[in-house]
């Protein structure tokens, strides 16, 4: 909404009394929170009138909405009331602080001591990228032309140290003076105790007695003040840039066989297993390249089920997919890629060994399992069945890819599972009554008004050649009624 | 097989009593089971019988048994259904019901195996459960041993793949327990296709959605009342025969419950009516102490005749008994109701309304022909009802005397939101349609809604969805209490009718609702508060007269009248609202009974019923009154041929339409339930063909139609205006002559009426009474009256608690802010408080400093405390700057509610947005038809229900209030500026009728910015200083 202000370097309050002082940059993304939500739509955001919501009420939106008459604060029920059209987004803090993380790492290539001014700022030590950046206006046009191409608003603001430098970008003043106090990082209640005394911004607390602040105020107030304006030190937490591990082995001379390769393979691999381990993390796919002498490459990528960090599991896998996977031949390096990477949960083994197949031991050896089918018979190729929660039987199971069936699954709510063939038929086939003996009572499903209803009478049977069926009775548009064969049991 | 379909009877069936899970009313069950010939029909809702008085009407009418019951899940999952065979039982179940609700929170409830065996005359249906055998036997077994002899095992099938097993299992039991097994459709609906319904219902009732709940819905539509033809293929014979046998066992009918008042009232050697006689005869020799005029006792031997025949002697010695308690401890109340109007009541004190001077009689209001139950509704000091109902419970007891429940039920809102929920739709869907249902009944309007959401209104979704919103509107949700109608019995009240607990801790409801009392002829005594009696006592009190004073006030004066027919009435009991007293000048009330009209009239009865102009115009003898008979003049006379009351309508519907007492009495009692349950449509064509058959003109016989109709919205009968006419006089009464005093009182009764403190208080200014500011060195914790001038009370200081308001004023006055926090035990956040309202500004100079002042005051330790007055004096080197004027007022508003300073208008009217703009006062020279712009604060914004689309708004000015009527058409033009503004200003063409006043909005500024610059950057919360009152 508004565009970039540029506070000048330095303010009157922050002189740069240290002889190795510092030069901090504040950037401050006013609407991130809803930039973050209109990222997910699909269509150019321009014209709909979109709010970001949060306990009922809006807390930013749009220039469409302002201009629509919404105003911030009001209640959800209000915004609909103005614009029933508007389209409206809970807050999601997790997304934004995601978002921020990223647009943190982004600024790496400004300068390495990046740090995060949570909720939505950022901040960046420029003292020694001036000079390569061409100075700061140069510098400031780069930062502002890289955010907004990554589509957010942004307000900057320079200082001596890095709380000014985020306050004077929220307020968008040069002027430490000048900044209201809402700005800041005091807290609500201290804001409104302050503006009970008529104290607005800054200048005027500035002018206070410490003293009396002090007697008046939590103790953390004067220190605030101090870090502000540089009366101590206020050091910052660096951005430590996400990590992946990558490694290659060259290869002294070209190798033609497969199975030769797998010698330099199981050495990357005993090399990402200490590398994961002694981080902690472990990687969920792994993606090798195979160089050949004339620049030719071919890339394999091999999945695991749970993150792994053990160098036979990863070994393991790999060699698995090997036998359909064709290298290019006269491979002359190796290199390895692991960037899906997760913090392994620590798994607290049982005291006393179980019965096989109880508990973890068996959820761990299905997805071993799962893990070595992948591998052989391609990702693809694996499914499995998923119980669904719904009285009618053709929607009371589902395929799903392997890699989801496990978890939460949909078994029915009730006590005891009703009894189903095993094999349903793709749909229903009309069938003669006459060909089938009926055995036992039928049992009416008789459901889901609300996106396909079924109104059958189910019956089990035998067929003629013998075979236990599932026919079900139902009524025809015109009043009579038919037979559907839906199953076998056996 | 022979076929009889007489041979069955329902004997367990939940109606939507068993609240989110029954998907039929009890008379929707009732009636189906009659067509399908079933021999009797049982309610047997979850440990409750609130819907059984409906079902009761129902059989009544149609000539089938009812049979009551509960069922019940007992806390180790046995789950059992238990009938009540004669009144002994029946006691017993509801003894029983009472139990397991009293010791679970409200809406729940508790039950154990051995708590059974309170119901031994109870005959039980016990339904086995799916688990292991052994454990099912052993339930079984526990049931069977409380239960007695009159045990069944209930067989339920529900074409599920496990029937065949739960039969056999049943047949195994019975043989195992030596029980016989009886069949039932286990219905939760009359008919299959309720289905959805209940499938929304059980989704609402587990918060999720249909989609969701999966296997939680029921696989078919099978719980239904079946033909008895279907019943034969599911169960064998003789399990029907049995059901039927059992229903022949039953014999209690809801005729039987009679009500037996206590006998606690009447002393030892008297009979009720001749104790009555002899307090109203002590009553009367009060009231006329130089002798009782022989009108009078004629009356009093006419009524108290009437009351022997009716046997209503009780009914009027607990009134009188709870009346006489609030006498005792100087409680001001005041009765209403048919009852009330009688010359006994005004004997017994009951009311100050004298029938004989006020022309009222007693015959008009209770009737023996009309066979209603007598109404006494007793109103008392809104702050100290609470005492009068204690003195209830502990006279009588929590085991004789509850409230009557009222049923909460979905209303369109309600229902379109839980169901738009239960079918997965968008949150932000829902709330545009819960707020466009003034377009509900507008088909094409609605649809557009749906299309501008994006959806398509003929799909099946929004088909589905329209109708089941309009299925479940009516349904019961809950039993809420009654907001003061006691039952009081002679014995224990929970064998007439089981007790739950309310919400409310230590409160206790009765499981029916006062149409269920009435339909029984069971009588309840309404205990209501009434802000307006607490007033007038305070008013009294400050004026040194005791409450009974209210009896003295000199009758008919000039003045008065001459006040309210100016419409000066802001805080005068019910003349004081905006269409109040718009009606005041055109009506122009000069007597006690045109107040008795001044009340009624301005109602949806009589307004729906285009009687207010025909009234207005015979008033002024712009037309003559005309009867069509001397019948239809009787009624109507007094009213000069316009029927007002809702008892004129209901005399007229028997004078002019022929209607009978029984046939009258029901159109009362329909009108009464309409808005909640409907069935008012009946009447319709008998009223009008059997007024056209006696020769009135269609017209009029519509109009009375629509005030029916209206009446329904809200009824509105004279012997409760008249009640209410005396309070008017008395309160405007007190306005006239003693308006500081008034004033006072109002502010001292907060909350109560139509206006704000800040309102009240201004009023009081025009009538040139000084207010003094909230000070900690001269307020009480009330208002008071400081030389003829009012003194704002810390009462009025927002967040700050009574009792540190009472230290205060115990030990006024302060030397600085050391000494108030001090000797007045003030925490630092009621400094604050008292610092943001300006109530030290006597101490610190202005709000800043005060707030400095309050912060810096050093946190007394005990031993300090100990040590009084020794501490140094309270210091400081900072002097801030002092606020605005604008910020004072703000923070006044803010912070106490009402500000002595300028008002915002007064600071604002010289800028440049306000040029051309009128004041509220020179509104008031205006000409009709003028066009003019007016601006002011939003002071209250108003948007009656229907589809017009209509908004009213007052401005607020510094000279006064200006009334804007806001039509559709501006409405979509101006919508967030009328929606949201707090300042605003309106262009339009003046209405104008004689002294009534309003702006036709035709151009609209949202001013509001400009209270916040008022602020100076003050934090943007300052501006919820101007929340306005709105309704929606």
């Amino acid at each position: 909404m508004v565009g970039a202000t540029h506070a000048s370097p330095v303010s009157p309050v922050c002189q740069r009394t240290r002889p190795n002082s510092q030069l901090w940059l504040g950037v401050h993304l006013p609407t991130l929170g809803l930039e973050v939500c209109l990222r997910q739509l699909a269509t150019d955001a321009t014209d709909i009138v979109a709010v970001l919501v949060e306990d009922s009420r809006v807390i930013a939106m749009n220039d469409v909405a302002v201009s629509a008459g919404i105003m911030p604060g009001c209640s959800l029920a209000t915004a609909v009331g103005i614009c029933s059209e508007l389209a409206s987004f809970p807050r999601d803090a997790n997304a934004e602080e995601t978002r921020l993380h990223f647009l943190a790492e982004m600024a790496l290539r400004f300068t390495s001591h990046v740090s995060l001014a949570e909720p939505d700022g950022l901040l960046l030590e420029v003292g020694r990228s001036l000079r390569l950046f061409g100075g700061l206006a140069a510098l400031c046009e780069e930062v502002e032309a890289l955010y907004r191409e990554l589509g957010h608003e942004l307000r900057l603001a320079t200082a001596d140290t890095p709380l000014a430098a985020t306050v004077l970008a929220r307020a968008g003043t040069s002027s430490l003076q000048a900044v209201p106090l809402a700005c800041t990082h005091l807290d609500l209640g201290a804001i409104e105790r302050f503006a009970n005394m008529g104290v607005m911004r800054l200048g005027q607390v500035l002018a206070l007695p410490a003293a009396e602040l002090g007697q008046r105020f939590d103790p953390e107030l004067l220190a605030y003040l101090d870090r502000l304006v540089g009366r101590v030190p206020d050091p910052q937490d660096l951005l430590v840039p996400t990590e992946t591990f990558a490694s290659v082995v060259h290869l002294v001379s070209s190798v033609q066989d497969g199975n030769a390769l797998l010698f330099p393979v199981r050495r990357l691999a005993g090399e990402l297993a200490s590398w994961l381990a002694s981080r902690r993390l472990g990687a969920s796919e792994i993606i090798w390249t195979f160089t050949a002498l004339h620049g030719e490459e071919a890339s394999l990528a091999v999945r695991f089920a749970r993150p792994r960090s053990d160098a036979g599991a990863l070994f393991d896998h790999t060699r698995l997919s090997f036998e359909e996977f064709r290298p290019p031949s006269e491979v002359m390096s190796v290199s390895l890629k692991a960037e899906s990477l997760r913090l392994l949960k620590t798994v607290t083994r049982p005291l006393l060994p179980e019965a096989p197949g109880a508990g973890i031991h068996a959820d761990s050896a299905a997805l071993e399992l799962v893990d070595r089918l992948a591998a052989r018979l391609g990702e693809d190729a694996l499914h499995g069945i998923r119980m669904v929660d719904d009285h009618r039987p053709e929607r009371a199971w589902g395929i799903r890819h392997v890699r989801q069936i496990h978890g939460k699954g949909g078994r029915p709510r009730q006590g005891t599972l009703p009894v189903r063939p095993i094999w349903l038929l793709p749909a229903p086939e009309p069938v003669r009554r006459g060909d089938f003996t009926l055995l036992g009572e039928c049992e009416r499903i008789e459901t889901g008004w609300w996106d396909g209803a079924v109104a059958r009478d189910y019956f089990v049977a035998t067929a003629r050649d013998g075979r236990q069926c599932w026919l079900f009775r139902e009524e025809r548009g015109d009043g009579k009624e038919r037979w559907l064969l839906h199953g076998y049991f056996a | 097989m022979a076929i009889s379909p007489e041979s069955f009877a329902e004997l367990h069936a939940v109606s939507n009593y068993s609240f989110l899970r029954g998907a039929s009313h009890p008379e929707e069950i009732v009636q189906a089971a009659h067509a399908l010939g079933y021999r009797a029909i049982a309610i047997t809702d979850e440990c409750s019988v609130a819907g059984v008085v409906k079902a009761h009407m129902a059989a009544q009418e149609l000539g089938i048994k009812l049979i009551v019951g509960a069922e019940f899940h007992l806390e180790t999952g046995a789950h059992l259904a238990l009938l009540a065979p004669t009144r002994s039982a029946y006691g017993q179940l509801s003894t029983l019901i009472t139990r397991a609700r009293r010791r679970a929170p409200k809406g729940e409830y508790q039950l154990t195996v051995d708590d059974l065996a309170i119901a031994q005359e109870c005959l039980a249906l016990w339904i086995p459960g799916t688990g292991p055998f052994p454990d099912v036997l052993e339930a079984g077994r526990a049931v069977q041993s409380r239960c007695g002899k009159d045990l069944w095992i209930l067989l339920e099938l529900f074409r599920e793949q496990d029937d065949l097993e739960r039969a056999a299992r049943a047949l195994t039991l019975s043989t195992r327990l030596g029980v016989k097994v009886v069949a039932s459709n286990g219905a939760v609906m009359h008919v299959a296709e309720r289905k959805p319904l209940q499938d929304v219902l059980t989704a609402v009732r587990l918060k999720s959605s249909v989609h969701e709940l999966g296997t939680g819905l029921h696989q078919n539509r099978e719980r239904h009342l079946k033909p008895v033809s279907t019943l034969l293929e599911i169960y064998p014979q003789e399990m029907l025969d049995e059901a039927a046998a059992i229903a022949e066992r039953c014999h209690f009918s809801m005729n039987e419950l009679r009500y037996e008042y206590p006998r606690e009232l009447v002393p030892m050697g008297f009979s009720p009516g001749a104790w009555l006689r002899r307090l109203t005869e002590e009553g009367a020799a009060k009231r006329w102490p130089d002798g009782i005029p022989a009108h009078v006792q004629e009356l009093i031997e006419k009524e108290l005749a009437l009351i022997a025949e009716l046997r209503y002697e009780f009914f009027f010695l607990t009134v009188e008994d709870i009346v006489r308690f609030a006498r005792s401890r100087n409680i001001l109340c005041q009765g209403r109701g048919s009852a009330a109007n009688s010359t006994v009541c005004y004997c017994l004190g009951i009311t100050e309304v004298d029938p004989a001077r006020m022309h009222l009689l007693f015959e008009r209001f209770v009737s023996k022909e009309r066979n209603e139950p007598p109404d006494i509704d007793v109103d008392f000091e809104h702050e100290r009802r609470e005492e009068v109902i204690q003195y209830i419970y502990a006279k009588y007891g929590r085991h004789r005397a509850a409230l009557a429940a009222t049923l909460i039920t979905y209303r369109l809102r309600s229902a379109i939101r839980d169901v738009g929920k239960a079918l997965d739709f968008d949150a932000s869907l829902l709330e545009v349609l819960a707020k466009s249902m003034a377009w509900w009944d507008d088909k094409s309007e609605l649809a557009k809604r749906f299309v501008a959401s994006g959806i398509d209104p003929k799909s099946r979704p929004v088909r589905q969805f329209l109708h089941l919103v309009r299925a479940i509107v009516g349904f019961p949700r809950h039993l809420s209490q009654h907001v003061g109608g006691f039952v009081i019995s002679a014995g224990p009240l929970a064998e007439l009718v089981p007790i739950e607990n309310a919400a409310m801790e230590d409160r206790t409801v009765i499981q029916w609702d006062k149409d269920d009392l009435e339909s029984l002829g069971l009588l309840k005594v309404d205990v209501l508060g009434l802000g307006m009696l607490t007033a007038i006592r305070k008013a009294l009190a400050m004026l040194g007269q005791p409450p009974s004073a209210m009896a003295h006030i000199p009758p008919e004066d000039p003045a008065t009248y001459a006040m309210l027919q100016k419409a000066d009435s802001v805080g005068v009991f019910q003349v004081e609202s905006r269409a109040q007293m718009s009606m005041l000048p055109r009506l122009k009330p000069e007597n006690y009974y045109d107040l008795v009209i001044e009340v009624a009239i301005v109602r949806p009865g009589p307004i729906q019923g285009n009687m207010v102009h025909p009234y207005l115009r015979r008033r002024r003898g712009e037309e003559e009154p005309d009867y069509s008979s001397e019948a239809v003049k009787k009624v109507l006379e007094r009213t000069l041929g316009i029927p007002i009351f809702q008892e004129q309508v209901i005399e007229l519907a028997m004078v002019a339409a022929g209607f009978t007492a029984g046939e009258a009495d029901g159109l009362r009692r329909a009108m009464a339930a309409w808005k909640r349950r409907g069935g008012l449509e009946k009447y319709e064509r008998k009223l009008i063909e059997g007024m056209l058959e006696r020769g009135y003109e269609q017209e009029f016989a519509e109009r009375v139609w629509g005030q029916i109709q209206g009446f329904g919205e809200y009824g509105f009968p004279e012997s409760h205006a008249a009640s209410f006419a005396l309070l008017v006089y008395v309160s405007a009464w007190l306005k006239r002559h003693h308006p500081a005093v008034f004033c006072c009182a109002l502010l001292n009764s907060q909350p109560m009426g139509f206006y704000t403190p800040s309102q009240l208080v201004q009023d009081a200014r025009a009538h040139g009474v000084e207010v003094r500011g909230a000070d900690v060195q001269a307020s009480g914790s009330d208002y008071r009256i400081e030389s003829g001038a009012i003194r704002v009370g810390l009462r009025q200081v927002k967040g700050l608690r009574e009792e540190a308001a009472r230290r205060i004023e115990s030990q006024q006055p302060f030397r600085d802010i050391d000494d108030l926090a001090r000797r007045g035990h003030l925490e630092a956040r009621e400094l604050t408080v008292l610092a943001r309202a300006g109530a030290l500004e006597s101490l610190s100079g202005h709000r800043h400093q005060a707030h400095w002042d309050a912060a810096g005051v050093a946190r007394p330790t005990h031993l300090e405390t100990a040590a009084n007055g020794k501490q140094a004096p309270y210091r400081t080197e900072v002097a801030l700057a002092a606020p605005a004027v604008g910020q004072e007022m703000l923070a006044d508003y803010r912070y106490l509610g009402l500000t002595l300073g300028p008002h915002p208008m007064a600071l604002l009217r010289s800028a440049s947005e306000f040029r051309g703009c009128r004041s509220a006062l020179e509104l008031k020279d205006s000409r009709n038809g003028q066009f003019i712009e007016v601006a002011g604060v939003v002071t209250c914004r108003q948007r009656p229900s229907g589809p017009s689309g209509v908004v009213f708004m007052t401005l607020e000015d510094e000279t006064g209030n200006s009334n804007i009527v806001v039509w559709n058409r501006v409405l979509h033009a101006f919508r967030p500026a009328l929606l949201q503004s707090r300042l605003i200003a309106v262009k339009g063409v003046v209405e104008r009728e004689g002294e009534v006043i309003h702006v036709l909005a035709g151009e609209v500024r949202n001013l509001s910015h400009l209270l916040a610059g008022l602020s100076d950057g003050m934090v943007a919360a300052d501006q919820t200083a101007f929340r306005s009152r709105n309704f929606h």
